[in-house]
């Protein structure tokens, strides 16, 4: 028996119990109704005829179609290994060492984070292609093909692991390291035995996240793939190339494999999470080592050059008459072919990225709130719990797919929405739900639980006490939320490349069609306009959380 | 009829017995110690009678009226909480304008009631601070304040004073009591700190293992323990085995005697521990059981008492409580 009264007592009104019931239908004919609909493709085949297992024997003996199972593994664990080596030493760079120009190596780190996987892919070309900067000095590189989609992916996943490593070193308790020291135990030993027993979680869990994300990106490969064929790829080519939706349906499910292990591994990970940092830890006080700090800057030099290249390739590309043969500086790439998707897909991207941050942020808080801070509704909170944990073992591809599936239906009442910017905005809302979630949860649960039953006392309706304490309370975290669905929706290429529409292209998707159609310049030159609205964003951001952190400081 | 009753009330939580058929009375005006030991279940009888947790049974009537499943935004009363709850981003009057504002009532009239209220708790000249930038006893005042602002009905304290410094404890104890007399609103405060219990408490509940042992005034609690638990629990107590019986006895009522005198026991002192105005003998009995006699100190001196002294004690009859049960 759970804590559950018998008694008729209600401490919610029947407008909180509507909410939450709402959200949770809306959540689900968004979510669960597409996954069931593009499972259930999977499983029929053209005719509409029951299959069983049949599409996914038919592809497994299909050599052209199952190699891209094993390529697809094949690049995600060399640029996870890649990722996960360099993050890591990039992130104890930042933490563990003294060397100069720390904030800088900082941001520069997150350069990737601001431009779709199309644009790190156009920036290699532009680096090692044909035409490419290194390559005039001699540096020949087979870019198309596997290692052009491994080296684009390590730009792609290299930030993600940073910045887990950073946040799991930043928090080090220094009296560990002080033990260590005291019992005179050398710098490796106390390496092996110390840091890394502490990361072991944030090792398998960054692992997890590098693979899922190479595992399931389209932008690089549909760049640099070349002849290499990979499952994002594929499902592309089966869906919008053959029509062969059923087909489509079985390499989408194939798309989640790494996140069902990762589902796993991380259920098994997360069990006995770090914790370790008590009221009691110190902070970590870092000794002098030249050789060591020597190292480390000429590492993260490198890294930050690399992306520093990368974006300076974009400008060079953007900026002059005709690349690399008429080296003249002009502005004329950025009057973009309408053909491609013109200006107008750039002002759709910000109009998608903004009413996706605005509905997220509201939907993801108050659906936080509903499962942090209402009393009873156990039902209804168990479902939710479990509705929550699904988006982030859900990759974009299969988001965007399962809509196709699900709401281009002629039957179905929503029909209406395919093809216009809603469809785009829910499917980047629950693309990236998880994450803004868990910052939610967390600092809703800061609060103290007796606010809501103070408020009760006084016959405050919920919403006002939402309105005027919680909500206020968790203002940093709100403003997170908003930017990270803003900078996302800008970036994403693989929910929204089966949902755009001729009439609502997005400035991603022109990328890649200007790239495609050979205005590469031009490609670059939206690139920069997106990178620059992110980083506009991100200074906005910390700007604001800056003032926010200071008027806090007052009350908290 | 009292003012509020508690009528055969019983509450779980999953296989755990919080409340166990508790039945009690209080009255208009009076001032309410829930006494007990954490997870004696009376703070979750104070949430029942708040409308925060519901009773799996019983009834809880509120001046005659079924309130049973009341929620509690319908009940009209105030709390404060052990952690205090203030909003930490509104400041001290932002607190208690709260609920304020949700009545319709004039701007003005809202303003000089918060002023009237925040100049009982005496901090109109901190109405503008936040929280953060207060003394703890002063957010504590801040969250009484808060809790009578709306002219409840009645008042709980949840633990109001076990996050404060000793000394500021003892202070707002009385701040408490004179807030209340001047109100003269019913209070039902949940402690587990006896000696705040006796001396604010019109009556004291003493709570154990879901249920109540004992209601009195603090007097009667003190003096005539009707459990041996409450005994115990309150002040110190010696017990002892006679003809079947558990007796008890404090050790401040037992008496000197002279050897030659009427005595009812003899006992060996083992040490003596100096408490100021009270020393306080550790003695030992024939039976070898232990003994504790309090003393004034001067006497203590007088009679020159120190290890293996030998004692001979009256234990006055008015003073002793007799059990049925056997310890």
């Amino acid at each position: 028996m759970r804590g559950k009264p018998a008694g008729k007592l209600k401490r919610r009104g029947p407008a909180q119990t509507i909410t939450f019931a709402g959200m949770l239908a809306v959540f689900t004919v968004a979510l669960v109704f597409p996954l069931f609909a593009l499972f259930s493709k999977a499983f029929f085949d053209k005719s509409g005829a029951f299959a069983g297992l049949g599409n996914y024997f038919k592809y497994f003996q299909t050599p052209s179609l199952s190699v891209s199972v094993w390529n697809t593994m094949d690049i995600s664990l060399v640029s996870t290994v890649f990722s996960v080596v360099f993050g890591f030493l990039y992130a104890y760079a930042l933490t563990r060492t003294r060397i100069p120009l720390k904030p800088l190596f900082r941001y520069t780190a997150l350069i990737p984070i601001f431009m779709p996987t199309i644009v790190h892919a156009l920036g290699l070309v532009y680096l090692f292609g044909k035409q490419g900067a290194f390559t005039a000095l001699g540096w020949q590189v087979e870019l198309y093909g596997r290692l052009g989609i491994i080296l684009s992916e390590v730009v792609f996943t290299f930030p993600q692991a940073f910045l887990m490593f950073f946040v799991a070193l930043e928090f080090a308790d220094g009296r560990l390291y002080e033990a260590a020291d005291s019992m005179g135990v050398s710098a490796f030993r106390r390496f092996t035995r110390v840091t890394v027993p502490e990361l072991r979680y944030t090792i398998v869990n960054v692992f997890f996240v590098c693979f899922t994300l190479a595992f399931t990106d389209f932008g690089a490969p549909k760049v640099l793939g070349g002849s290499y064929s990979v499952l994002a790829t594929d499902i592309y080519k089966q869906v919008a190339g053959q029509f062969n939706m059923n087909m489509g349906a079985v390499v989408g499910t194939l798309l989640l494999i790494p996140a069902v292990l990762s589902f796993a591994a991380g259920r098994l990970a997360s069990g006995k999470n770090s914790g370790t940092m008590s009221a009691k830890s110190t902070a970590l006080n870092v000794k002098k080592s030249r050789p060591r700090d020597a190292f480390f800057f000429a590492l993260c030099s490198f890294v930050t050059l690399s992306f520093l290249a990368l974006v300076a390739s974009l400008l060079m590309g953007a900026l002059t008459s005709y690349y690399p043969y008429d080296m003249s500086l002009t502005l004329k790439h950025f009057a973009f072919n309408p053909s491609t998707g013109g200006i107008g897909s750039y002002f759709n991207s910000l109009e998608m990225s903004l009413l996706t941050a605005a509905f997220g942020t509201v939907f993801v808080f108050v659906y936080a709130y509903m499962t942090e801070k209402t009393e009873g509704l156990w039902a209804l909170k168990k479902y939710g719990g479990f509705l929550s944990s699904l988006p982030i073992a859900l990759p974009g591809m299969v988001i965007g797919l399962s809509f196709i599936f699900f709401f281009n239906s002629k039957a179905n009442p929503l029909n209406f929405i395919y093809g216009t910017v809603a469809i785009l905005v829910i499917s980047n809302i629950l693309h990236y739900f998880s994450v803004p979630y868990i910052t939610a949860t967390g600092a809703l649960k800061k609060l103290d639980k007796e606010f809501e039953s103070v408020a009760e006392s006084m016959n405050v309706p919920r919403w006002k006490s939402f309105l005027q304490v919680s909500a206020p309370l968790s203002l940093s975290a709100i403003l997170e939320i908003f930017m990270y669905l803003f900078v996302n929706s800008m970036v994403t290429v693989s929910a929204v490349v089966f949902l755009y529409s001729a009439r609502f292209k997005v400035a991603s998707i022109a990328i890649s069609h200007m790239e495609e159609s050979g205005d590469v310049a031009q490609a670059a030159a939206m690139s920069l306009l997106i990178l620059s609205v992110n980083v506009l964003a991100r200074l906005l951001y910390e700007t604001a959380a800056r003032l926010i952190n200071k008027k806090e400081k007052i009350y908290e | 009829m009292s003012f509020m009753e508690i009528r055969d009330i019983t509450k779980r939580f999953d296989r755990q017995t919080a409340l166990d058929g508790v039945s009690l009375g209080i009255e208009r005006g009076e001032l309410v110690c829930i006494l007990g030991p954490s997870g004696c279940g009376k703070t979750t009888l104070l949430r029942i009678i708040a409308g925060l947790e519901a009773a799996d049974s019983g009834q809880v009537l509120i001046n005659g009226k079924d309130c049973t499943y009341l929620p509690a935004a319908k009940r009209n009363f105030g709390i404060v909480f052990q952690s205090y709850a203030l909003f930490p981003n509104m400041t001290v009057m932002g607190n208690v304008l709260f609920g304020l504002r949700q009545k319709n009532l004039p701007k003005d009239e809202i303003t000089a009631r918060a002023a009237e209220v925040l100049r009982l708790v005496d901090l109109l000249d901190h109405k503008n601070k936040y929280p953060r930038q207060l003394s703890g006893g002063q957010q504590q005042r801040t969250a009484l304040a808060r809790a009578i602002a709306l002219s409840p009905d009645y008042l709980l304290l949840d633990e109001p004073l076990s996050a404060l410094d000793a000394k500021v404890r003892v202070k707002l104890r009385g701040e408490i009591c004179r807030i209340q007399r001047v109100l003269g609103v019913t209070t039902v405060m949940v402690t587990h700190d006896q000696e705040e219990a006796l001396t604010m408490a019109d009556r004291i509940i003493v709570m154990n293992n879901a249920v109540v042992e004992q209601i009195g005034t603090p007097r009667e609690i003190y003096n005539r323990p009707a459990t041996p638990f409450v005994a115990d629990f309150i002040g110190t107590m010696n017990f002892y085995r006679q003809n079947g019986e558990t007796r008890a006895i404090r050790p401040e009522n037992i008496g000197l005697a002279e050897r030659s005198g009427a005595y009812d026991v003899m006992a060996r002192v083992k040490s003596l521990e100096f408490k100021g105005p009270l020393t306080r003998i550790h003695g030992t009995l024939p039976d070898l059981d232990e003994i504790l006699v309090d003393v004034p100190s001067e006497t203590a001196e007088e009679l020159r008492l120190h290890e293996d002294s030998t004692l001979f004690l009256r234990l006055p009859s008015e003073h002793l409580v007799t059990y049925p049960a056997v310890m």
